[in-house]
């Protein structure tokens, strides 16, 4: 199956930010408009998926999610977010489990 | 093909105990006084499986119950160490009215660790208490979920955010319902 990927540590950052740009640097906002939203359209457009590798950062903030993955649920919905995306995190297994909520139920902030 | 071999088995216990049986009867080693009653004998093979089956075989399953309990409570004990690092390096932000963009990652490392060790619970749980810890493996998961977001989904990260008064007593909050939470578990897993 055809694929676009985005490595969160070597593409963006190693240590992602806040929820909004105003928040400060490489925020959830940021990673959506910079990367995200454009890949994940590349990969709906070829019928693909698109990869996103977690690992090697610091961690994750639930603020940095919502206003990412949350916010591209929020735009595109959470059925085409799900079918589309493909996540690897060997550094925080739980992690994914987390994001597939958070597309589920994006944060109401996501929504407005 | 196991069933074979298991029927073959017991057919030839059968067979050498019925031998056994005509030889014994023949040739009167054994003699039985004819005022031990059906009763009696009952009693002493009782006697005889009670003394055989509680140190070979129910002992050591209980033992090793034991092990994996006291295996799992020490990792939940794991965890919850890792928390209280988390709570402490919150509360010493704020009591010296500084949060530094280190102490922040600091923050997110130990939070991205404690996920890590509750996911390596759950697994754990699993293989040795998979019905009973069903309701378990859930609620550590979303204890963890929430708590990360209590923790992570406000203002933390935010550039010119500082730990503050209500920042902490937020946390708190969160921490006590996660620590409960975990002790609650020390116990039931004891009730497996």
């Amino acid at each position: 199956m055809p694929r676009e990927q985005i490595i969160i540590s070597t593409d963006f950052t190693d240590a992602p930010g806040a929820r909004f740009r105003v928040d400060g640097d490489k925020s959830g906002e940021e990673f959506y408009e910079e990367l995200l939203e454009p890949k994940f359209l590349k990969a709906k457009e070829i019928g693909g998926k698109l990869f996103i590798d977690l690992d090697n950062t610091w961690g994750y903030a639930s603020s940095f999610i919502s206003g990412s993955f949350g916010l591209l649920s929020a735009r595109h919905g959470a059925e085409q977010a799900l079918k589309h995306l493909k996540f690897k995190s060997d550094d925080e297994p739980l992690l994914i489990k987390k994001i597939n909520d958070e597309i589920e139920h994006p944060n109401k902030i996501c929504t407005t | 093909m196991h069933n074979l071999i298991k029927f073959t088995i017991i057919s030839l216990l059968l067979i050498a105990g019925i031998i056994i049986g005509l030889f014994i009867d023949n040739i009167p080693y054994i003699t039985m006084e004819s005022e031990v009653g059906v009763g009696d004998i009952a009693n002493f093979i009782l006697v005889l499986l009670v003394a055989i089956l509680i140190p070979v075989l129910l002992n050591p399953l209980l033992d090793n119950q034991r092990y994996t309990k006291d295996f799992l409570i020490d990792e939940i004990r794991g965890c919850l160490d890792q928390l209280k690092g988390i709570k402490t390096i919150i509360d010493n932000c704020n009591i010296q009215n500084q949060t530094k963009k280190e102490d922040k990652r600091k923050i997110l490392s130990r939070i991205t660790y404690f996920d890590l060790q509750i996911a390596s619970l759950i697994k754990q749980l699993q293989p040795s208490f998979k019905k009973p810890s069903i309701n378990m493996r859930e609620s550590l998961y979303e204890e963890c979920r929430d708590y990360w977001k209590d923790t992570t989904g406000g203002e933390l990260m935010n550039a010119k955010f500082k730990i503050n008064n209500s920042f902490c007593k937020n946390h708190d909050t969160a921490f006590l319902k996660i620590d409960s939470h975990l002790k609650k578990c020390i116990h039931e897993i004891n009730h497996f």
